[in-house]
């Protein structure tokens, strides 16, 4: 089996190189005999990828510890589901598994345009084969996943402990398809400006493609920072850590092109500037694994540190210099046909959208890089951490939020005093009124006012467009309401959908906002049989009990939670020492509401018995949580096929301003 | 993230930074934890760390002898190096850190403007497109009220066109 995962990467490097170059002959002398078989090659490197991916699965499920990468990331008493998730766990597996999502993604764009955009495709698959190569030359040559030991020990080192959690089962892959999904607009873009077609052909074929990785790529952050909120034990989700914001970066970005796409999808304009960041996003996504495996930055998520740096730096210079050479060559072509009207219209709502987004992104960036040019410069090492990062990007973060006020209800060219009445006088007044009841009803920061005065904002600009919108259809159909809104959200999806999505999104400041101001912190030693107390609760430690199986060593607390001197629930905090490798974690014990999560850990223990415990209680927590899954089901409506009717494209004028 | 974003920056601006009045919390934070877990001192999940463990303790206990929180950095970043504040200075090379986006963002800010005040700028289209098949995507022109026969004759219409 070894042999044949070995044989399989060498397969897929010869066949992936010869698809870049059978797909380049093929399409610049004009022979398609030679762009069907660089498909062909396609098919046999992504083929290949998935055959050697499958024997390392094979390898991890059957702990064949003669593979050192088998032996270093599992062992025999690790449950399934990680043996099956050290996959990822490791460098070498990690490398194995973006290579599977990418030619699994790679045959998904084959299959669907097998017959056509024929135009595009062989640059298309030359784009998406020449990452496959870069990647497979990366398993063939420096970090070989199926690299053997002498002899095979008895017993695997096993899965650092803080990847034994399912959040680490769903987390990594969706994080991974969203990193790798940008892959097919970028190849799309580049093949777009590589063989001229530089109407809005790549556009209308990506833009599912498009949703899909942004959704990957939102899912992948926030089940990220859940499985922070769960497992790091420090009572909070995100902590501006290098690598957090590798994938904070193309989701910024992303998210600028998916606004800016509809400005070139109606009025034909930004057309460079959505091909810069397309660019600027897929660079981001191999940034952001170059700064995971280089060992440049320091991060809690970093692998250890390896020699593939320079190889993805010089990997992120190839793809910037060849997609900024291709579109300076085109740039002439790409010049808008209509200009902007006014300040105060949608297309300069969404430009300013753009600019936020694009500078949140540079300032995380810069922020990020910030410490080795301090290095590099002065020789002094620094940290660049979370007031940094709160204090730079906080002005831009709430002018985007005001933005998601606006942008989608304000006039196209031009506002007129009365469109910005119609508009913006209801929800305008009812975000200062929101603004007054929250301080009336005493909170005292001035974040938490201005976040629930905005938010209060956003929601009456989505409500009054889904009343006026509803009422509309129910007018036209004469139907009941709940069905004009099915019907008005079924007809205009992307619209409708995305306005779900900002629903999500103003949830999840509402939770983050709330629960970080208003958090509170309590540690306590105590007897066994003693209380302590945080906010309204009291915690009574009546029981620690422990528990062995041959994977580890459980401590495990029980702590009685009452409120109003009646008891309402019982958490177990627990404190784990795992074998292999000898180290110990924490599981923390939380009871989540809508109100507030009372979240517990359990610290050092003394003699008899004698526990210190750390508690938070986090007010609103879970509307992030919900937020995120809002934003999910935002997006599935945009995606999905939801109605039977062709979804009402508005046509892209052309340069005679005729309909195209 | 992007609420995670503001919220955390909406905290910064609630609570500034200043030498006279930062509490034990707020140093805490400006301050990175030694032991590599890559966390603030205030965020540390080692609940038996041996760096963020003394360093609140020394923190509480300073600040109790009547050390102000920016001495108490100064003291640290001179031990330690800068390497232990958790954001840099506001001098020499660190500006830097914090002058450039705001740069980046004000030239983004100024080359938008400089395309909205393009001379003899106007759109060559005509009308511009709906936004949608619905009432309230009126694209800012007032809109225009018809009997429920013309509503009815445009639904036609269009229900014929998404055929």
């Amino acid at each position: 089996m070894i042999t044949l995962g070995t044989l399989a990467l060498w397969l897929a490097l010869v066949a992936s190189v010869y698809a870049v170059a059978a797909s380049v002959y093929g399409v610049l002398r004009g022979r398609a005999d030679f762009v069907a078989s660089g498909e062909r090659g396609a098919w046999t490197a992504m083929a290949s990828v998935v055959v050697a991916t499958g024997v390392m699965v094979h390898a991890l499920v059957t702990s064949d510890f003669s593979i050192r990468y088998v032996a270093g990331y599992s062992s025999t008493t690790l449950p399934l589901r990680y043996r099956i998730s050290a996959l990822w766990g490791g460098m070498e597996g990690s490398l194995l598994f973006w290579a599977f999502v990418l030619v699994l993604l790679s045959s998904l764009v084959l299959w669907q345009n097998r017959n056509r955009n024929r135009a595009l495709m062989p640059w298309v698959t030359a784009t998406l084969m020449t990452i496959t190569t870069f990647f497979v030359l990366m398993l063939v040559f420096l970090t070989p996943p199926f690299a053997t030991l002498p002899f095979a020990p008895t017993e695997g080192t096993d899965l650092n402990p803080l990847l034994q959690n399912y959040w680490m089962s769903i987390h990594p892959p969706a994080l991974y398809l969203g990193y790798v999904s940008w892959a097919v607009p970028f190849a799309f873009a580049m093949a777009a400006l590589a063989s001229g077609r530089l109407d809005d052909l790549w556009i209308r074929t990506t833009r599912r493609w498009v949703l899909a990785a942004w959704f990957f790529l939102s899912m992948g952050n926030l089940l990220g920072a859940r499985w922070a909120y769960e497992v790091l034990g420090w009572g909070g989700y995100w902590a501006w850590d290098p690598v957090e914001n590798a994938a904070f970066m193309p989701w910024l970005t992303g998210t600028a092109y998916l606004h800016s796409v509809m400005i070139q999808e109606r009025k034909d304009m930004l057309k460079v500037w959505n091909m810069v960041l397309i660019i600027m996003t897929f660079l981001l996504t191999i940034f952001g694994t170059f700064l995971t495996r280089s060992g440049v930055i320091s991060s809690v998520h970093s692998f250890t540190e390896s020699g593939l740096g320079p190889w993805f730096m010089g990997f992120l210079i190839l793809c910037m210099a060849v997609s900024v050479s291709l579109l300076l060559y085109r740039l002439d072509r790409l010049r808008p046909r209509h200009e902007l009207d006014s300040l105060i219209s949608r297309e300069s709502s969404f430009l300013f959208n753009n600019l936020v987004l694009v500078g949140i992104a540079f300032a995380t960036l810069w922020g990020t890089i910030f410490p080795v040019l301090s290095e590099w410069v002065r020789g002094v090492k620094i940290t660049v951490g979370p007031p940094f990062f709160n204090a730079v990007n906080a002005p831009l973060a709430i002018t985007l939020l005001f933005l998601m006020g606006v942008g989608p209800v304000i006039a196209w060219r031009r506002a007129s005093l009365a469109n910005l009445k119609r508009n913006f006088l209801g929800p305008g007044l009812a975000g200062l009124g929101a603004g007054l009841v929250a301080l009336l009803a005493g909170l005292h920061s001035l974040s938490a006012v201005l976040v629930v005065s905005m938010a209060v904002f956003v929601l009456f600009t989505m409500t009054a467009e889904f009343y006026h919108g509803t009422a509309a259809r129910s007018r036209i159909s004469g139907g009941a309401w709940p069905s004009a809104l099915l019907d008005l959200v079924t007809r205009n999806q992307r619209r409708y959908g995305g306005y779900i999505v900002h629903l999500g999104v103003v949830l999840m400041f509402l939770g983050v906002t709330m629960s970080s101001v208003y958090r509170v912190e309590e540690i306590h030693t105590v007897d066994r049989g003693q209380e302590f107390q945080i906010g309204d609760y009291t915690l009574k430690y009546s029981n620690m009990e422990t528990s062995s199986d041959d994977h580890m060593d459980r401590l495990i607390a029980t702590l009685q939670v009452s409120r109003g001197g009646e008891v309402i629930d019982e958490l177990k905090p627990e404190k784990r020492f795992y074998r292999k490798p000898e180290q110990p974690a924490t599981e923390v014990a939380f009871r989540s509401t809508l109100k507030e999560d009372l979240y517990v850990i359990l610290g050092n223990l003394g003699d008899n018995e004698t526990a210190t415990f750390q508690a938070y209680v986090n007010p609103l927590v879970a509307w992030l949580w919900i937020g995120g899954i809002v934003l999910a089901l935002g997006t599935l409506v945009c995606v999905l096929p939801l109605s039977t009717r062709r979804e009402q494209e508005v046509p892209v004028r052309t340069a005679r301003g005729r309909s195209a | 993230m992007l609420a995670a974003t503001t919220a955390s920056g909406l905290l910064a601006i609630a609570t500034p930074v200043s030498a006279g009045d930062m509490s034990q919390k707020k140093v805490e934070e400006h301050l990175t934890c030694q032991c590599g877990c890559g966390l603030t001192v205030r965020n540390c999940n080692h609940l038996q760390c041996s760096s963020a463990l003394p360093i609140r303790d020394d923190i509480k206990r300073s600040l109790a002898a009547g050390e102000s929180g920016e001495e108490i950095l100064a003291r640290y970043a001179d031990t330690y190096g800068e390497k232990i504040l958790s954001a840099p200075g506001f001098t020499g090379f660190n500006l830097l850190a914090w002058t450039m986006p705001a740069f980046a963002v004000l030239l983004g800010g100024l080359l938008i403007a400089r395309v909205l005040k393009k001379p003899g700028r106007h759109s060559q289209s005509g009308a511009d497109p709906p936004d949608g098949d619905d009432a309230s995507a009126d694209g800012g022109h007032a809109p225009t009220r018809g009997s429920d026969e013309d509503r009815r004759r445009v639904t036609r219409e269009l229900e014929k066109l998404s055929r």
